[in-house]
């Protein structure tokens, strides 16, 4: 039963690869700066359960906490970036 | 004959159930919000499909790998407990679910200022005066 669910998961981290590749898609495509904004922030939010379930696959737990550093601090840089965007200073 | 460990079995089988249910749904969730980034054709729209389907669909598949901790450590140890994974992937949920609204709130107010206002139809953010200051 654990080999199945193993199996399991190894499809549902590519199924997650398939949707950093989708997102990857938008970033190469889009228009203005902000969709590749957008695409950037989603890859980096998909990128996080793919990692997590690679290392319950293989039974290493150095996945899981770049997953969780990942996870809270990822959020920054599309914050500044926007930021910029509206022309501002970062320390307004 | 009916006792508390075939009872506990059963409970925790049935957890299993709901955990896989969980991650192959927000795996589901997540394709389908990834999709809806391509297919939508403005930029309010890509931020909504990215925003919320992709936050329900991680947050969900999270969820789901902390009861499946839960389960393997009931096989191990003979008692329903939480381990270090668990505990880290819902940590993860936690982490996304605070952060990620967050981002898309700031880029939404990034591509208002990026004067891509043609698709707009009702423009409550016009009359205010704060809307260049703050």
């Amino acid at each position: 039963m654990i080999e199945f669910i193993y199996k399991l998961f190894m499809i549902i981290s590519a199924l997650y690869l398939i949707g950093i590749m989708i997102c990857s898609i938008r970033i190469l495509i889009g228009p203005s700066p902000v969709d590749r904004l957008v695409g950037i922030n989603n890859l980096t939010i998909l990128m996080v359960p793919c990692m997590v379930f690679v290392g319950v696959v293989f039974g290493r737990a150095v996945y899981h906490d770049i997953a969780l550093l990942i996870a809270a601090t990822s959020f920054i840089g599309p914050i500044a970036v926007s930021k910029y965007l509206q022309g501002k200073r970062f320390e307004e | 004959m009916i006792t508390i460990g075939f009872i506990l079995d059963i409970v925790m089988h049935l957890l299993l159930a709901l955990s896989i249910t969980l991650v192959m749904g927000g795996t589901i969730f997540a394709i389908i919000g990834a999709v809806g980034l391509v297919r939508f054709t403005d930029v309010y729209l890509r931020i909504h499909a990215g925003s919320k389907c992709l936050t329900i669909g991680t947050v969900g598949s999270m969820t789901g790998l902390f009861l499946y901790d839960m389960f393997v450590n009931y096989q191990l140890y003979g008692i329903p407990s939480i381990g270090l994974d668990g505990i880290k992937a819902l940590t993860i949920a936690v982490f996304l679910l605070i952060t990620a609204p967050t981002a898309a709130h700031a880029m939404a107010k990034a591509a208002y200022h990026q004067k891509d206002k043609a698709k707009l139809i009702i423009d409550d953010y016009k009359d205010w005066d704060g809307a260049n200051n703050d």
